[in-house]
């Protein structure tokens, strides 16, 4: 039986959850709270989402979401188009090459992964600004962005994780 | 009968090798795509300006919960200090304390805009004041994105001050929305004196919270506490715009402070000096 035009839409937006959940992090991202410590605080919300969704649902997410999304990190915050595509491409592969490995491990195997890879990510970021703009850029801040990433990932996977289950869920839970 | 030897390739191999080849070129066009940035290009910057023109209402909205957490953090920070106020106090400012907070939600946002003009720009410049959207202040990029309506007189290149002090200038502009290049951004290099000695100097931001006073005379006189102003060399700022405080002087590096609090800034004033026409068109590359 054919399916009829409302299932199909139906499943078209469940398919691109992934990616607007992601692209609304991002977005979350930049929304200035003007709290104390909030300018240095950053967590990358977009680190967190790619690595999560490629991660669980690659179906969902694939290569060219991970672009697209490179795409609006780079437009909205001003660095050169391309050097967020790139981190984040960086991770899409890492993620698909340690995904075989963390799939079948508790959360905290996740997490670790994820501070492994986002440690990475972050070196590749720096080295990158470094080489575009020619200049040396100090640590300490970049440094605790990467924490404040690191420590936020398990609120914002287990957000995902619900919507996964909740929502998107048609391979089965994901393990915790 | 001899037997043709046939290469084989089964088509799941294929597909795999296919693969491996479409996100290889995918990852070099993103390196490409970070050189070509370097050149200018108007088709990246066409597509930056889709993005952001698209999406910055999105923020703009998404904004609103976040006003709300402040004022409520800002409740409770008041609360918290006329409390203590309060028991200092004691009986006396209880009645105070009650009209305060009565008046407290309008007082927030009078507040805000009245203390903008503390600085009065001169005469033949004009301005314009905007509401901040969205900040970028991770460890790569020290920038904000205001909402100017349909302001057309704002230009790449305008200064922009908080209350009373320059905290950057504009970077683009996207329709209704700006994005603020900040004086913290490591690509911010403003040219600046001590305004207690005339002594010059480049401001150069390195994202983080703290700048840099660079290329100064070896035996500048400078100390802790000195003014920072802008020198006017250049011409894209006017001369004697209070930029920061000079926090730190060692014989490797001088550190200036910004003179406001950029990260709690709500809303900026975007002045037009009409000093940088000839220094930004529409091919600038910062």
């Amino acid at each position: 039986m054919k399916d009829s035009l409302a299932d199909t839409l139906i499943l078209l937006f469940r398919n691109l959850i992934p990616f607007f959940i992601t692209l609304f992090f991002v977005l979350v991202g930049f929304v200035p709270t003007h709290l104390p410590l909030s300018h240095f605080l950053r967590p990358d919300f977009a680190l967190i989402c790619i690595y999560f969704w490629v991660l669980y649902r690659l179906d969902l997410f694939g290569i060219v979401s991970t672009i697209l999304i490179g795409v609006v990190v780079d437009s909205l915050s001003g660095l050169p188009l391309g050097m967020n595509i790139c981190v984040f491409l960086f991770v899409y592969l890492l993620t698909i090459t340690l995904a075989g490995y963390v799939n079948t491990k508790p959360f905290v195997s996740s997490w670790l992964c994820f501070s492994l890879i986002a440690f990475l990510a972050f070196v590749l970021k720096w080295f990158l600004f470094c080489v575009y703009f020619r200049t040396l850029l100090t640590l300490p801040h970049i440094f605790m962005t990467y924490v404040s990433t690191i420590l936020i990932y398990p609120l914002i996977a287990r957000l995902n994780m619900f919507i996964q289950n909740r929502y998107i869920k048609t391979r089965g839970d994901i393990d915790e | 009968m001899k037997r043709r030897r046939v290469l084989f390739i089964r088509l799941s191999q294929f597909r795999i090798f296919l693969r491996k080849l479409i996100v290889t070129l995918v990852v070099i066009s993103a390196f490409g795509l970070v050189i070509l940035s370097k050149a200018d290009n108007a088709h990246l910057n066409t597509t930056e300006d889709v993005v952001a023109r698209v999406l910055n209402p999105v923020i703009r909205v998404m904004q609103l919960p976040a006003d709300g957490v402040y004022y409520l953090y800002e409740k409770i920070r008041d609360v918290i200090r006329v409390y203590a106020d309060n028991k200092a106090l004691k009986s006396q400012e209880e009645r105070v304390y009650y009209l305060e907070q009565k008046l407290q939600a309008l007082k927030i946002e009078n507040e805000l805009l009245s203390e903008m003009l503390y600085y009065t720009p001169p005469e033949d410049a004009d301005f314009v004041t905007a509401k901040v959207i969205a900040s970028e202040g991770d460890g790569f990029s020290h920038s904000l994105i205001a909402y100017i309506a349909n302001v057309k007189s704002v230009k790449k290149g305008q200064v922009v001050l908080y209350k009373r002090s320059v905290i950057g200038r504009i970077d683009s502009v996207h329709g209704s929305y700006v994005r603020i290049l900040l004086i913290s951004d490591i690509n911010s290099k403003i040219p600046v004196v001590v305004e207690r000695t005339r002594a010059k100097g480049i401001l150069s931001g390195n994202n983080t919270s703290v700048m840099n006073l660079l290329y100064t005379a070896p035996k500048a006189d400078i100390v802790k506490g000195d003014e920072i102003v802008t020198s006017g060399v250049g011409g894209i700022f006017p001369s004697g715009l209070p930029v920061g405080y000079v926090t730190r002087v060692s014989p490797s590096a001088i550190e200036v402070e910004p003179m406001e609090p950029i990260e709690t800034v709500e809303y900026v004033k975007i002045v037009n000096y009409g000093t940088y026409e000839d220094f930004f068109d529409e091919d600038f590359d910062r």
